[in-house]
């Protein structure tokens, strides 16, 4: 079936009452998520994800989706009104945005910051579904020793691009991976490192590790963070929604320039909304061509960055869908409630379970539309849920990840594993450690190792096997070129800071 | 508005090196807690020590890498004083949360860490305890409604809960 069949069976799928709820309830739950301090999208989607259990899978998927990109969504809405980005990948909204409220024009950035959001999101589900096909057809080629070039090498390109410098990432990417061997071992059934534990015979559970990392320690940071509560945001009224011609406008060119920077980012490993806001940031001031308002409160410091982040939220489901590898934590926690329900993914997905495949990209499109249309009339809702005191939130958003977590596998050995991965999450926040690679090593592990042992099984011991293909080889020289690419940038931006200072001196 | 009494702060670089060491130290029981217990395999029918000891291998190189790292005097801040003894109760009341939830029910496990933590985190003295009570029990009762009647999850009943119902 070709892409636009695939898509019309997709919208079929996901415009049934189900499906549609599931995408309303993530994309308002997403919102909310991403409007509130202390939860963010990846602790949400994982509190999800044991409720996905008892959902078709489909709706399951499509929730966890939803959720994904209401928060992107949610975070601007607070980034603008008060200067506190709901979320990473909208630190670089409240530059410009909250200049904009400021002038007065908080409604118009917001409806402009929705639309973004739609065009970015929209136009970047028509790319998935070319891309996605392409690969995956392509993908059904490749054997293990290709995917252990994809795996290995996407998740060395990840940690490298997370933030910070190789080291803080890299730590933490090897801790996840040596949580990863925890458990039955694949190929010959041995249980290893698990010390008469009996709940660790399958491995630690990527849920309460995920909630701990990412709720738990967040929520822990809020208790310390006394300056949040005296917040008020100011009110907007309906009148003040609309832009004005010239903003619209203005907004056009950086909107279609954000989405296809978006793009490119979405399918790097890598936590990509959060760079590609960043870097549309730098080129609307690059190209824009009025780059001197940009910093003080111009319309494309924000509608390129809006759109970029939603563009690349979508497009980071390319390697997801076409070849069942996860580069984020979001990717996965949604391969972890693929594997539950029974379903493998990989490039067979688009044949086995069309199903999902489709009806997940079309549901995209949906969801875009529902929080276009939730998020421009409900702007005082979600600015009224910021007015609930923390000592009410936090409890209830701790109770609420207790429940979730164990509810995954009725285990409180994953409740203790939560609260130990929420202090972990804490200290290494503190220390400036990434905890993404770690939670992407955690479930990676275990399909590098496979992927390890059965190139070299399959070559009869032969170690050349992995760089034998040309595809391996490619992929190889690619994380090379961005790991000295890196090397050199930060050599040079070293550099440059110690010729500053001497200038200076 | 911080306290100059309720956060203390530390230098950010001994905080890495000091877990980095620990991770070094903890990757040389990983590996020979592989070698001794696991098979190495074959070339062409590799075990399940190879990649826990690459890993291991990875690990002390990390470690190294942190602890050789040339860094400013950054500095972080953790809780102290009061600030500090709430956070830890905060953990204790969440740890107890889940010890007594088997054995009293989910019901009422969640209403009284909830009303314990809403009393811990709220600043305000005059803050109504039995207002806290309330919300305690409404949050509670909505919640095991919502997950457990609702989305049927299954959560803990507890000992006594066939003498109840």
């Amino acid at each position: 079936m070709n892409s636009l069949q695939g898509l019309l069976y997709g919208l079929s799928v996901a415009a049934t009452p189900a499906n549609l709820l599931a995408a309303f309830v993530g994309a308002f739950a997403g919102t909310a998520i991403g409007v509130l301090p202390g939860l963010g999208p990846v602790a949400g989607v994982a509190l999800i994800l044991p409720l996905t259990f008892s959902l078709d899978p489909t709706a399951g998927l499509i929730m966890m989706a939803g959720i994904f990109y209401g928060s992107m969504y949610g975070g601007s809405t607070t980034a603008i009104l008060l200067n506190i980005p709901g979320e990473s990948a909208s630190v670089v909204t409240a530059i410009d945005g909250y200049q904009l409220a400021r002038k007065g024009r908080a409604g118009a950035t917001l409806t402009i910051v929705a639309v973004g959001s739609f065009v970015g999101g929209t136009l970047a589900v028509i790319g998935v579904m070319m891309f996605s096909s392409v690969l995956a057809n392509v993908a059904i080629l490749f054997g293990p020793a290709e995917f252990f070039a994809l795996t290995a090498g996407g998740l060395i390109v990840m940690s490298r691009i997370s933030g910070g410098t190789l080291a803080s990432a890299m730590l933490p990417m090897t801790i996840g991976l040596m949580l990863g061997t925890i458990g039955q071992e694949a190929v010959t059934g041995e249980t290893r490192f698990t010390f008469g534990i009996p709940d660790l015979a399958e491995g630690v559970s990527l849920v309460p590790v995920v909630v701990g990392l990412y709720g738990f320690a967040e929520l822990m940071l809020l208790v310390e963070d006394k300056a949040h509560a005296a917040n008020k945001p100011q009110s907007v009224k309906m009148r003040e929604l609309l832009p004005t011609r010239t903003e619209w406008k203005r907004a056009v060119p950086s909107w279609l320039r954000g989405t296809g920077l978006g793009f490119v980012f979405g399918l790097v490993p890598g936590p990509a909304a959060t760079l590609a806001s960043f870097a549309s940031y730098r080129l609307e001031k690059a190209t824009s061509k009025h780059a001197a308002e940009i910093g003080s409160g111009a319309i494309e410091g924000v509608a390129g960055p809006e759109a970029a982040n939603n563009s690349a939220a979508t497009a980071s489901l390319v390697p997801l869908l076409a070849l069942g590898i996860p580069f984020t934590p979001i990717a996965a926690l949604m391969i972890s409630a693929m594997l539950v329900q029974g379903i493998q993914p990989g490039p067979l997905l688009i044949t086995q379970h069309p199903e999902i495949f489709w009806g997940l990209i079309a549901s995209a499109y949906i969801g875009n539309v529902m929080l276009l249309l939730l998020n421009i009339p409900m702007v005082g809702v979600w600015v009224s849920l910021l007015r609930i005191p923390h000592y009410l939130f936090i409890p209830l958003l701790l109770t609420l990840s207790v429940i979730g977590t164990y509810s995954v596998r009725n285990s409180i050995f994953d409740v203790w594993v939560l609260l130990g991965a929420g202090v972990l999450g804490y200290f290494f926040n503190k220390m400036k450690f990434q905890l993404a690679p770690l939670v992407v090593g955690l479930i990676l592990g275990p399909n590098i190792e496979k992927h390890f042992r059965e190139a070299l099984f399959l070559s009869q011991g032969d170690p050349w096997i992995y760089v034998e293909s040309p595809i391996a080889v490619t992929v190889w020289l690619l994380v090379a070129a961005i790991l000295i690419a890196g090397f050199v940038a930060r050599r040079r931006a070293a550099f440059a800071e110690a010729m500053a200072q001497d200038s200076s001196l | 508005m911080s306290d100059a009494t309720s956060a203390r702060s530390f230098s950010l670089a001994s905080a890495r090196r000091t877990t980095a060491l620990l991770v070094l130290v903890s990757s040389a029981f990983y590996a020979t807690h592989t070698w001794q217990t696991l098979s190495i395999g074959r070339w062409h029918k590799p075990g399940a020590a190879i990649f826990p000891l690459a890993l291991a291998a990875l690990l002390a190189i990390s470690a190294l890498s942190v602890l050789l790292e040339r860094r400013g005097d950054e500095r972080f801040t953790l809780p102290a004083g009061a600030d500090l003894r709430r956070l830890l109760l905060l953990l204790a009341a969440f740890a107890l949360y889940f010890l007594v939830m088997p054995i009293i029910g989910n019901l009422p496990a969640s209403a009284l860490f909830l009303f314990a933590a809403m009393w811990l985190l709220s600043d305000d003295p005059r803050r109504s305890l039995l207002r806290l009570a309330i919300y305690a029990v409404v949050i509670a009762v909505a919640f095991e409604w919502f997950f457990v009647r609702l989305l049927q999850v299954q959560m803990p009943g507890g000992l006594f809960r066939q003498w109840l119902f």
